[in-house]
């Protein structure tokens, strides 16, 4: 019964790591249909997902995988997840190492590819307003001080070059003592 | 291979943010200091790991492993790439859920949640020329966000994003190779 679940969860891992094109924020999109409209997770989840795969070293897949899995079934979970959103990249990866570079130059690829391009921002878009609209536009009305610190941030990523890294742990600072009265 | 392994475990548990974080690590750590790969051939990898679909880094990893001792030194790099973000990852969830309740966490994941609206921004802005560059390009976007977002609000109606990510691969193909050739051949 476990190894079903854990079968089920590869899969839909693997899924997700086979249609991830340009970066884990691309990702966001497919989790929610996969994840969150099926049961397995709550959109709340899924935002704090966000934040500790931004917050933890290593790749946003990885870490959104392990995560995952570790929540719903633990490290047999972690494990599934994580070989599942890897196993593609892997196959894909070793497939094309021999000749990659003649493929990515030659004409049909690139054609395709720049019919994915503009879907990849789609996602990255749709993933914003499904993800921060919730963490920004709560039920009970605007959460000004998320808000202003998103704006800040924004700004300081744009023009500056301050590591994301570093800022995100000044946000989490913020939150931890600014933020603690009302959830 | 202990030194491939070495290194790409370390590259795996000081990068932050995905792919593109760890390229300046690949480069000092392989091309740099040990002189297997050049600047000019990570430079590719780079640019086929964004192609090819799957995880970044993975990809990275993969590919530029893969020039410097073939299909096993790969297989051993990646691993080595995805290893400590696992293993960081299974602490911090066990960590977390004895924390979630805790106010400070709470009040710190709501300060990142800003941080995180503020990266989709950035990430947007990053990506606006390389991605809807031109007119077609912008017509495919609204399509794509229409299907993707729009419709499933609307009407109900959920579709499937991989559906929506093959259908722009063959319209990209049929609008952007056949009929170019078409109109190149008469």
């Amino acid at each position: 019964m476990l190894l079903l679940k854990l079968a089920e969860l590869f899969l839909i891992f693997a899924k997700i790591g086979l249609f991830t094109i340009g970066g884990g924020l691309a990702m966001l999109p497919l989790i929610r249909q996969e994840l969150v409209e099926r049961g397995y997770m709550t959109l709340k989840d899924t935002l704090d997902m966000v934040a500790i795969s931004q917050m933890t070293p290593g790749p946003f897949a990885v870490n959104a995988a392990t995560f995952a899995g570790m929540r719903m079934y633990g490290v047999a979970g972690a494990a599934a997840a994580t070989l599942g959103a890897v196993l593609p990249s892997f196959v894909v990866c070793l497939a094309v190492a021999k000749r990659f570079f003649r493929l990515l130059d030659s004409s049909p690829t690139r054609s395709i590819m720049r019919g994915i391009r503009p879907v990849v921002y789609a996602l990255i878009f749709s993933g914003m307003i499904s993800i921060s609209g919730g963490a920004i536009f709560a039920t009970d009305g605007v959460d000004w001080a998320v808000l202003s610190i998103a704006l800040v941030t924004t700004l300081l990523l744009w023009k500056t070059k301050i590591s994301p890294i570093l800022l995100i742990l000044a946000c989490a600072a913020v939150g931890a003592l600014f933020l603690r009265g009302t959830v | 291979m202990a030194t491939i392994f070495a290194a790409t475990f370390k590259i795996g548990l000081f990068t932050f943010g995905g792919g593109l974080a760890m390229i300046p690590f690949l480069q000092a750590e392989f091309s740099e200091k040990r002189g297997w790969v050049s600047t000019e051939e990570l430079a590719n990898v780079v640019a086929a790991a964004q192609t090819l679909p799957g995880v970044m880094a993975v990809n990275t990893s993969l590919l530029t492993c893969y020039r410097v001792g073939g299909a096993a030194a790969a297989i051993v790099g990646t691993v080595g790439a995805i290893l400590p973000s696992f293993l960081v990852l299974i602490l911090v969830s066990v960590f977390y859920d004895a924390f979630i309740g805790n106010a400070y966490v709470r009040g710190a994941l709501r300060g990142v949640g800003g941080a995180v609206a503020a990266m989709f921004v950035n990430t947007l802005i990053k990506m606006r020329k390389t991605n809807v560059g031109d007119w077609w390009a912008f017509a495919f976007f609204i399509v794509a966000f229409a299907l993707i977002y729009v419709v499933p609000l609307v009407t109900g109606v959920e579709i499937n994003v991989i559906f929506v990510i093959l259908g722009a691969g063959l319209a990209g193909f049929l609008i952007f190779h056949v009929a170019d050739r078409g109109r190149g051949s008469v």
